[in-house]
């Protein structure tokens, strides 16, 4: 039984994450490449902003901030140079 | 008694047809109230549509004019800079991020600012979202009611043969009684003399075959029939095929199939009356014309009474799972509308006009936005990305409107002509404005140089 958990983590592992977090990726890249209107007021836009977002932290915590960051993105924030951090700080959590 | 009672199961008549539970979300709700104000009208159902989409778009109006205008302005402003984007589109064609920070730096100093926030356009998209899963819920949920009004009706019909407690014993056209399971008397306990009610339906409205028992209002298993009333009844009518010879003499399982027959054939009529009624509301733009019913596609591939299995698919939303037993109950029902079950829905004239108009809109779009596209990347894919879309989106809101109704494809082509008007319309005054304002600055900066020379 032991074994068999072991086994199935190491496909979670190996196999499952990479298929989310690449789904994930190439989702938005298809949005970026077919569908997307290029107009933001960030650098990096906000789509590339969740993609370096999910490639950094993986495929939940980069979709929460890539959500966070469209919602900053309305018309009442400045914009501006505001790439996403290599690791998420989460001070105000703890 | 229980047991003769079960035993005597065949000398009871079971006429009743089902209503089907309509389910209806809050946004249903108000949707209704919209096409409720023209009810009774002819076509209807295509005028709430055409205003229903009127009002929507005068609602998110604001939202829609704040990014047309910001678009507009982006793509004037972009083609003032047309030369020096290109020129850095040239120079940086293999460094992206270099051409972005310089292509900032240009719009900075023009005093352009990148507006065109990402949480509009969601947020818009989402209520689109909503409106458009309420808007078929409730076409499914009217279709399904009208259906329900039908299954009433016939009820009613049936009803009118039953002995009631008010009714009149020896009136002979009451040869019906009803019966009833209950607790005590098991299966099939005749009600001789019964109040009549109406079983609940989404709405609160009671759908026949009830009977309040008790005060509680119970299920009607089927009617018992007076064979002598019945008898009676039927030599006094005229115009219908004679009653058998050996009528007395006949099994009850005959008889009962000859009443049966009978109540069937008024009931059916009553139906498809109402059907008749009520068909102006539905089809558009006026009754026996073009398109028979709304809540079905425009088109030759559907009826404009559809068989059951047809009826199943385009009502699964509103309510629920439907099994297979309700079949019987629907053919009942639509038994009279053989004429509609084999005229065509309508002729593809809306669905063509739809993704025709589409077209257009993202042309007009497309075209007006030409600037921004082309130089907001180094490789101008902007461009090419409006190109597919000028493609894909109408054959997808075609897709749409075959599988979903007439009304959808109404409100689409109402939609498109709406924001083709208010594009135009931004489009126009934004440019005049943008050209006054390019005058005032060169007059501006004619003045300042003057200026300076004179004071050299």
């Amino acid at each position: 039984m032991r074994k068999f958990t072991q086994r199935l983590r190491d496909f979670k592992r190996k196999y499952l994450k990479p298929v989310f977090k690449m789904g994930a990726m190439r989702l938005i890249v298809f949005y970026q490449k077919r569908l997307s209107r290029h107009t933001c007021m960030y650098k990096p836009t906000c789509s590339e902003y969740t993609l370096q977002a999910i490639n950094n932290r993986g495929v939940i915590l980069g979709i929460l901030a890539g959500l966070w960051r469209i919602i900053r993105c309305n018309p009442f924030s400045k914009g501006g140079y505001d790439p996403p951090p290599e690791k998420f700080k989460m001070k105000w959590v703890l | 008694m229980g047991f003769f009672n079960l035993l005597a199961g065949q000398n009871i008549i079971d006429v009743a047809v089902d209503g089907i539970p309509a389910n209806l979300g809050r946004i249903g709700y108000v949707i209704k109230w919209i096409f409720d104000l023209f009810s009774g009208m002819p076509g209807a159902i295509a005028l709430g549509a055409i205003v229903f989409t009127l009002a929507l778009k005068t609602l998110v109006l604001p939202l829609d004019i704040f990014s047309r205008v910001k678009m507009k302005k982006q793509s004037l402003l972009m083609g003032s800079m047309r030369e020096d984007m290109e020129k850095l589109q040239k120079q940086y064609a293999n460094d992206k991020n270099m051409y972005n920070q310089k292509v900032m730096e240009l719009q900075r100093a023009n005093g352009y600012n990148p507006l065109g926030a990402c949480l509009p356009t969601l947020v818009s998209l989402i209520i689109f979202m909503v409106v458009f899963s309420s808007f078929s819920q409730y076409s499914q949920y009217a279709n399904l009611n009208s259906y329900n009004q039908m299954a009433i009706k016939y009820s009613l019909a049936v009803q009118e043969y039953v002995l009631t407690s008010d009714g009149d014993e020896n009136d002979n056209s009451l040869f019906l009684i009803a019966a009833v399971e209950t607790a005590e008397n098991g299966l099939n306990n005749p009600v001789p003399k019964t109040d009549l009610l109406r079983a609940k339906d989404g709405d609160g409205n009671y759908i026949g075959g009830f009977t309040k028992l008790n005060g509680e209002p119970e299920e009607i298993y089927g009617y018992y029939v007076d064979y002598a009333k019945f008898g009676e009844y039927y030599a006094g009518l005229s115009g219908v095929e004679e009653l058998p010879p050996n009528w007395p003499s006949l099994s009850e399982v005959e008889k009962n199939a000859f009443v049966k027959d009978y109540v069937r054939i008024g009931a059916r009529q009553a139906a498809a009356d109402y059907y008749h009624e009520h068909s102006a509301e539905t089809s558009f733009p006026a009754a026996n014309w073009w398109i028979g019913n709304v809540w079905y596609p425009d088109s030759m591939l559907n009826k404009e009474v559809p068989s059951f299995s047809g009826f199943r698919s385009a009502i699964s939303r509103a309510a629920g799972s439907i099994d297979a037993n309700y079949e019987e109950s629907y053919n009942e029902v639509t038994y009279n509308l053989q004429e509609e079950k084999n005229t065509y829905n309508g002729y593809f004239v809306l669905i063509v006009l739809a993704i025709g108009l589409m077209f257009l809109q993202q042309f007009i779009m497309m075209r007006s936005q030409k600037a921004a596209n082309e130089l907001s990347t180094v490789d101008g894919q902007a461009a090419t990305t409006n190109k597919v879309m000028m493609v894909m989106m109408p054959i997808i809101f075609g897709f749409f409107s075959f599988m979903y109704s007439a009304a959808f494809s109404i409100y689409m082509i109402v939609n498109t002509i709406y924001s083709l008007i208010s594009t135009l319309i931004i489009n126009k005054v934004v440019s005049v404005r943008f050209d006054d304002n390019l005058e005032k600055q060169a007059l501006n900066k004619a003045a300042g140089r003057a200026g300076r020379k004179r004071l050299k």
